[in-house]
């Protein structure tokens, strides 16, 4: 959620940067202007060194705190208190064209802290770059991000998302490096980007004992019902050639128009939870649901369009093979277990970024939705789906102050998710954030399931 | 005999003087043939300035390219927080831009008002971006000086496309046709100016390496300081993709 609004904090802030540009540098505006008379009487020059590093990052201390005071401890619900230091450094070594990148995030926790994360290092990207006038290569891990809509992304086949703890992850923490090669072809203002990914990397959900554990209420098969738990949430995908996935994604821009179409075969980048069902004898006992990858064949599209303070943008996706789990069991089978069935699939959302005052006041709207095409009521829904999702940012004092509320609308369960958030940047780099999640809904509903989990955190950070 | 030979030297003088005497319009097209870099590398300081008190500083890297009439340009901010902006100026139409955080992906970004701070400046967006020399009438006035020189002044009021300001006077200082100083008007009264200091010659293009605008009443400035600049590097145009963000 928190990248939903990422830009947006900044977007007017920076629109038009350009501009400077064109002022400080030769001849276009009122700054700087080639001298008719030839370049030999040259006074200065300097350059920054062509090989160098480039260091910077940011160091944040988090405290979350889970304040419901009608927790259901019978449930499982317990009071949460968390503080999380986390640094992030980014490293670049060489020139614009040629250069090594690693992004590393440091976690460090209380320590004799009970809580169930320790401390930490992860390495998200790791790459060598090199760009040429014809085309650039990235090899290593690497964030790759298609698509254009702000929170979901049907078109983004390759980086996985931590949503291990749901709610205020940035954007940086929230998407995964891939291990992969990636290439990008420049034809003027078109682009072909391929990538390779020989071993996938998958999205991690949050795990038994975390505040953020996925419940289930009971689920009936045939007369019983059943308790359903969630396991192996860290389990991951086999380095197998039969796994490797690869995509391609050609781009261009017409006028005002962005736009690209892309395709994918190779893992699923949404899990599909399988549920085991445990028996004792032939009567089911439990039901215990599991991450499983499948592999997928996917075509998409994506467009971004500006025009005044808008910014209309969509994306959409459809695959013919996408792997789902059929609801109902034959329970006369004994022993028996759900069916995994292959179908059509179609995803989308459409979006826009509306800048009211520039910088200052915008407003952000996005809808997505996902359709089986054939036999949908035989199949669980997708875990996100037909969702609204908006943010409303207001600054005051130059920026200083930021205050912005946002939410997310299940417009099929009616359940929903608000988080207003207050930030006074102190506009040297320190700055200091507080931010609420209030889930309402029923209990197993998207965001009902949360709503004895409300929760606040609290931010100092500072970028450098 | 001597009060006739002083009336020759002084009709001579006279006509002479309107002979070369240069219009408004000459004179900023001797403004706008100064030629262009093919490309731009520098690093640039802002620090803006209210009630007197410094209240913010930014800096960045800026790059430009000519691509065939076009403009591309990639401004990265080092300081405070790690953004890039990729712009592709057109001639006769609306320009792209992106946006990229430093962990998002690159995001279509509308143009939004020119009569807008920027950045929170005391530069709105009207004033940096690029001039169409044919999209003003100019009026030349009694000359005058800026920042020590010598300057012809020249009052500028858009006839094309949107207007921010009621009009501008430029001062182009006599010498080389560099503008020092710009006073603007908006609704009716002088509302601030800008003024060029600290101008070297690198590599024959005019570079102000210090840029002030302030307002009227005192109350606020921006500075813009180049520490480095570097013209008509090899920059490979792929930089200017926003697929290489």
């Amino acid at each position: 959620m928190n990248g939903i609004s990422e830009y947006l904090k900044k977007i007017r802030f920076f629109t038009f940067v350009f501009i400077l540009i064109l002022a400080l540098v030769p001849g276009s505006s009122l700054l700087a202007q080639e001298s008719e008379d030839g370049d030999n009487e040259e006074t200065e020059e300097t350059e920054e060194a062509a090989q160098a590093w480039k260091i910077s990052g940011y160091v944040e201390s988090e405290n979350f705190l889970m304040i419901n005071p009608n927790r259901d401890e019978s449930k499982g619900d317990k009071f949460f208190n968390k503080i999380e230091n986390h640094a992030l450094l980014d490293l670049q070594y060489g020139s614009d064209d040629l250069h090594g990148r690693g992004v590393l995030h440091g976690y460090v926790y209380p320590t004799g802290n009970s809580g169930h994360l320790s401390n930490r290092l992860l390495v998200n990207e790791l790459y060598i770059k090199w760009l040429t006038s014809l085309f650039e290569l990235k090899a290593g891990r690497q964030v790759i991000r298609w698509g254009t809509a702000d929170a979901f992304n049907a078109t983004s086949y390759f980086s996985p998302m931590d949503i291990s703890e749901i709610l205020f992850k940035d954007d940086d923490e929230l998407y995964l490096g891939v291990d992969s090669l990636s290439g990008i072809v420049f034809f003027g203002d078109y682009t072909l980007q391929l990538v390779c990914m020989p071993i996938v990397t998958t999205s991690k959900l949050p795990g038994s004992g975390s505040p953020w554990e996925m419940r289930y209420p009971n689920t009936v098969i045939g007369p019983f019902s059943l308790p359903v738990s969630f396991q192996d949430a860290d389990s991951g995908i086999d380095p197998d050639w039969k796994n490797i996935s690869f995509g391609g994604r050609f781009s261009g821009t017409i006028n005002s128009l962005d736009f690209s179409v892309s395709g994918y075969h190779g893992i699923d980048r949404n899990i599909l939870l399988y549920p085991t069902i445990a028996y004792s004898g032939v009567i089911p006992t439990s039901i215990s649901l599991s991450p499983i990858y499948k592999k997928i064949t996917s075509f998409g599209a994506d467009f971004a369009y500006a025009i005044s303070d808008f910014t209309i943008q969509g994306e959409g996706a459809y695959s013919y093979n996408k792997k789902v789990v059929k609801k109902d069991i034959d329970t006369s089978v004994p022993q028996a277990q759900a069916e995994i069935k292959e179908t059509g699939f179609i995803n989308f959302s459409a979006g826009v970024n509306w800048l009211i005052d520039g910088e200052d006041f915008s407003v952000t709207l996005e809808y997505m939705r996902g359709d089986y095409l054939k036999n949908s009521d035989d199949y669980y829904d997708p875990f996100f789906n037909n969702l609204i999702v908006g943010s409303i940012l207001k600054k005051f004092l130059d920026s200083s102050i930021e205050l912005e509320l946002r939410g997310m609308f299940n417009t099929s369960d009616r359940d929903w998710l608000i988080m207003p958030r207050a930030k006074y940047d102190f506009q040297n780099g320190f700055a200091l954030e507080a931010e609420g999640g209030i889930f309402y809904g029923d209990e197993d509903e998207l965001f009902g399931v949360f709503k004895s989990r409300d929760i606040v955190r609290l931010r100092a950070k500072y970028n450098f | 005999m001597k009060k006739k030979g002083l009336l020759i030297i002084l009709i001579v003088t006279f006509s002479v003087q309107s002979l070369f005497a240069l219009t408004a319009n000459q004179i900023m097209k001797k403004n706008d043939a100064l030629k262009e870099p093919r490309s731009a590398k520098s690093l640039a300081v802002m620090k803006i300035y209210r009630k007197g008190r410094l209240r913010e500083t930014k800096e960045f890297q800026m790059l430009s390219k000519k691509v065939g009439t076009n403009t591309r340009s990639l401004i990265k901010f080092i300081k405070p927080t790690k953004i890039k902006f990729l712009t592709h100026t057109y001639k006769g139409r609306d320009d792209n831009q992106w946006l990229k955080t430093r962990s998002g992906k690159p995001k279509k970004i509308a143009s939004g008002d020119k009569g807008k701070p920027f950045v929170h400046s005391h530069f709105f967006y009207e004033d940096l971006g690029s001039r169409e020399l044919h999209d003003y009438k100019y009026k030349k006035l009694a000359d005058g000086t800026a920042a020590g020189a010598d300057c012809y002044k020249i009052e500028s009021v858009r006839k094309r496309g949107k207007k921010v300001y009621d009009k501008a006077v430029l001062y182009v200082r006599k010498s080389d046709f560099f503008v020092m100083r710009v006073d603007f008007y908006k609704k009716g009264k002088f509302l601030k100016y800008l003024e060029n200091h600290n101008i070297q010659k690198i590599k024959g293009i005019l570079t102000p390496k210090k840029t002030v605008m302030q307002l009227k009443n005192g109350k606020g400035k921006t500075i813009i300081t180049i520490k480095s600049v570097k013209y008509n590097i090899r920059v490979v145009t792929s930089t200017f993709n926003k697929r290489s963000l």
